[in-house]
């Protein structure tokens, strides 16, 4: 900080202390109260409030046992679980080819046909982005059409409705978070690395197991963890995309509250999908380690 | 240049938190349901938003105000008027004075909780006078009335079911069947049928018996919808052939050009409209539900524009026949279609609800 000083120019007023380029910790404490108080109130109180109304009144355990004793709830949790665990795969997958090829090519127009797609889901609405998927699978939409159009089969698939609706739903709307976050671990993979692997005799599989998988992997697992977290909190896709047939936790809350005015029921579901959560999230980011979220972040 | 940034950044932090702060408390006011504190005195009806609010503002609420002078706001609050009453009455705050066509079972059961009030004796008596018996409930009068009919896709299926029972049996009217996913009290009416009870007397009916027809259907069901344009959506794609729709859905499908058939059997579903307990605005509300039951050519005009049917005979008599004839206070219409049972639902809605969940849902 000293040097800072020196260099500067000793014309007009001077600074009577020494200045340094970061605030105090009371000016930023000061700062960031808004934003403590935000969290505070809108973030933490909220979520001690869904265990405070789910344990409220006569039965609390059993409103908890219920979530995976009721049929619909049992049923409704392991579509999220399994679903969102496949988006995730599937996601990050898409994602680290997109990222990865952001990261290593050398031409112009293919990094911006790349990133206009991998950020095109962003700047739609939800219901746009659904809507759009919806007409696309409908039994007498353009893909059944294509299908047929090709002999691949002669009557409508039943597309919609379907776990393979869902995952495709939601994957789209996720796709950016993937590459977003895969993208910022894969720059750090120096390139060098690569020809020097292949120079001293390193296939390309061999180069992709022994020295780039040690360095993302820690980022991916981040990235899975992240879809994973983003996915089991999908409402508008699993309802339109999903109908009935293949309801998530949100539809099933949605329907405590608003059909069966059950709220503590309801309050019940949301707790125990947050624990799932946070659980599988704290599971996650043991295993990539706090240097990759350090690094991340 | 170094001085001016380090009062920028924390200026720029501050505001920013600040912004989000803002952002954060007004977040739940910006939702339509806290737009009470606003109306400045004036009658504020809570209705469902889109052309259904259009149309209650241009036919009720607009010559309303230009009789008596009193101002509308109107709140869009589609299908949670209920959870939203109740959290508005648990936190001692009416923001409401007037619900416009709530679902029945919703309207009934907010009737039980207190939410609404109950219509003064000669109130109720000269309401009665004018909209006929049925019409008229100790809280309010029905709105906005419709069947959930029979409707198909002639392109698809050889013949309509007319009946109930009819539509039940798939092996003499095969097709995908488009069912009502969340419509629990309206599907109690269509199920007794199926389980072989007349249309005059369907219910009360014991619960297992009625839901075994929906297990029944289930394996030839490809869409349970929750929304009306979902429902419309499905006949229109393709995704099923025929269904359970509400009758205004279901014409609307004939009037954008599809070979629709519209077979009136089912159950009757009416809406209530009603005057909110503690409302801000007591004698204003009345006021209004007098207004429109003293109004059939009002009536007349809403029923025309949104095609759901209202409860004034005269208003029915006012319309043309082509229009008339798709409502569901329609007397030859009327006939076909069950009466639900409110009060017996409200007793055993848990039972109700979660058993037919469990069939649509469990898999």
């Amino acid at each position: 900080m000293a040097t800072v000083e020196t260099v500067r120019p000793a014309k007009g007023r001077v600074r009577a202390r020494p200045w340094r380029p970061e605030a105090g910790p009371v000016t930023g404490l000061l700062l960031a109260a808004p934003m403590l108080v935000a969290i505070v109130l809108f973030v933490a109180f909220p979520l001690v409030q869904v265990f405070v109304d789910a344990s409220s009144g006569g039965v609390p355990v059993q409103r908890y046992t219920d979530v995976f004793t009721n049929p619909v709830s049992r049923r409704a949790l392991a579509t999220t679980l399994t679903d969102s665990a496949l988006v995730a795969v599937v996601t990050v997958a898409l994602g680290a080819v997109i990222a990865w090829t952001l990261h290593t090519t050398a031409r112009r127009w293919v990094r911006v046909l790349l990133w206009t797609t991998a950020l095109v889901p962003f700047w739609m609405g939800m219901i746009i982005k659904n809507y759009a998927i919806y007409l696309l699978l409908a039994a007498n939409g353009p893909l059944n059409a294509l299908l047929m159009g090709l002999g691949v089969v002669d009557s409508p698939l039943s597309l919609l409705y379907t776990k393979f609706a869902v995952v495709y739903g939601i994957s789209y709307s996720l796709l950016p978070y993937a590459v977003l976050a895969l993208y910022s671990v894969f720059v750090q993979v120096d390139r060098s690395l690569l020809s020097s692997a292949a120079v001293l005799g390193a296939g390309r599989a061999q180069v992709l197991a022994t020295v780039v998988a040690p360095l993302v992997r820690g980022g991916v697992l981040v990235a899975l963890a992240l879809i994973f977290l983003l996915s089991i909190g999908f409402y508008v896709t699993p309802i339109m995309l999903g109908g009935l047939q293949t309801p998530f936790m949100a539809t099933v809350i949605n329907q405590q509250v608003f059909s069966l005015y059950d709220f503590p029921g309801a309050a019940a579901s949301a707790a125990i999908l947050l624990v799932i959560a946070f659980v599988v999230v704290a599971t996650i980011l043991a295993l990539a380690g706090g240097k990759t979220l350090r690094r991340m972040l | 240049m170094s001085t001016t940034r380090t009062t920028l950044i924390p200026c720029a932090a501050a505001v920013a938190a600040l912004t989000l702060l803002a952002s954060a408390c007004a977040s739940p006011a910006a939702d339509g349901g806290g737009a009470g504190s606003g109306s400045d005195g004036a009658l504020v009806i809570a209705s469902w938003g889109g052309r259904f609010t259009e149309t209650t503002q241009k036919h009720l609420a607009d010559p309303f105000t230009e009789e008596t002078g009193i101002q509308v706001q109107i709140v869009d609050s589609p299908g949670t008027f209920a959870t939203k009453l109740q959290s508005m009455s648990e936190a001692g705050n009416i923001e409401w004075d007037i619900i416009d066509s709530s679902g029945a079972a919703d309207a009934f059961f907010m009737a039980q909780e207190g939410l609404v009030q109950d219509l003064p004796a000669d109130m109720r008596s000269s309401f009665e006078d004018a909209l006929g018996e049925g019409k008229v409930s100790d809280f309010g009068f029905t709105y906005a009335n419709l069947g959930y009919v029979i409707a198909c896709n002639d392109e698809a299926v050889d013949a309509c079911p007319t009946t109930i029972p009819e539509f039940f049996d798939t092996d003499a009217f095969p097709g995908r069947r488009i069912m009502p996913g969340e419509a629990y009290s309206q599907m109690t009416a269509v199920l007794a049928q199926a389980a072989g009870r007349p249309v005059d007397d369907a219910l009360p009916i014991d619960v297992p018996e009625m839901l075994e027809p929906l297990r029944d259907i289930k394996a030839d069901t490809s869409v349970w919808w929750t929304s009306g344009d979902q429902m419309e959506q499905s006949l229109r794609q393709g995704e099923g052939d025929l269904g359970i729709f509400m009758s205004g859905r279901a014409y609307n499908l004939a009037e954008t050009g599809m070979d629709v058939t519209v077979n009136w059997a089912g159950s009757y579903d009416p809406g209530y409209t009603m005057a909110v307990t503690d409302a801000p605005n007591q004698e204003e509300a009345m006021q209004f539900l007098q207004w429109v039951v003293d109004h059939p050519e009002a009536q007349a005009a809403w029923a025309e524009e949104m095609q759901y049917s209202v409860p004034s005979p005269d208003a029915l008599d006012l319309l043309p026949t082509e229009v008339a004839e798709t409502l569901a206070d329609y007397p030859a219409n009327f006939e076909g279609l069950a009466q639900q049972d409110f009060e017996w639902y409200l007793e055993n809605k848990s039972e109700i609800d979660s058993g037919m969940q469990q069939i649509i849902q469990g898999g």
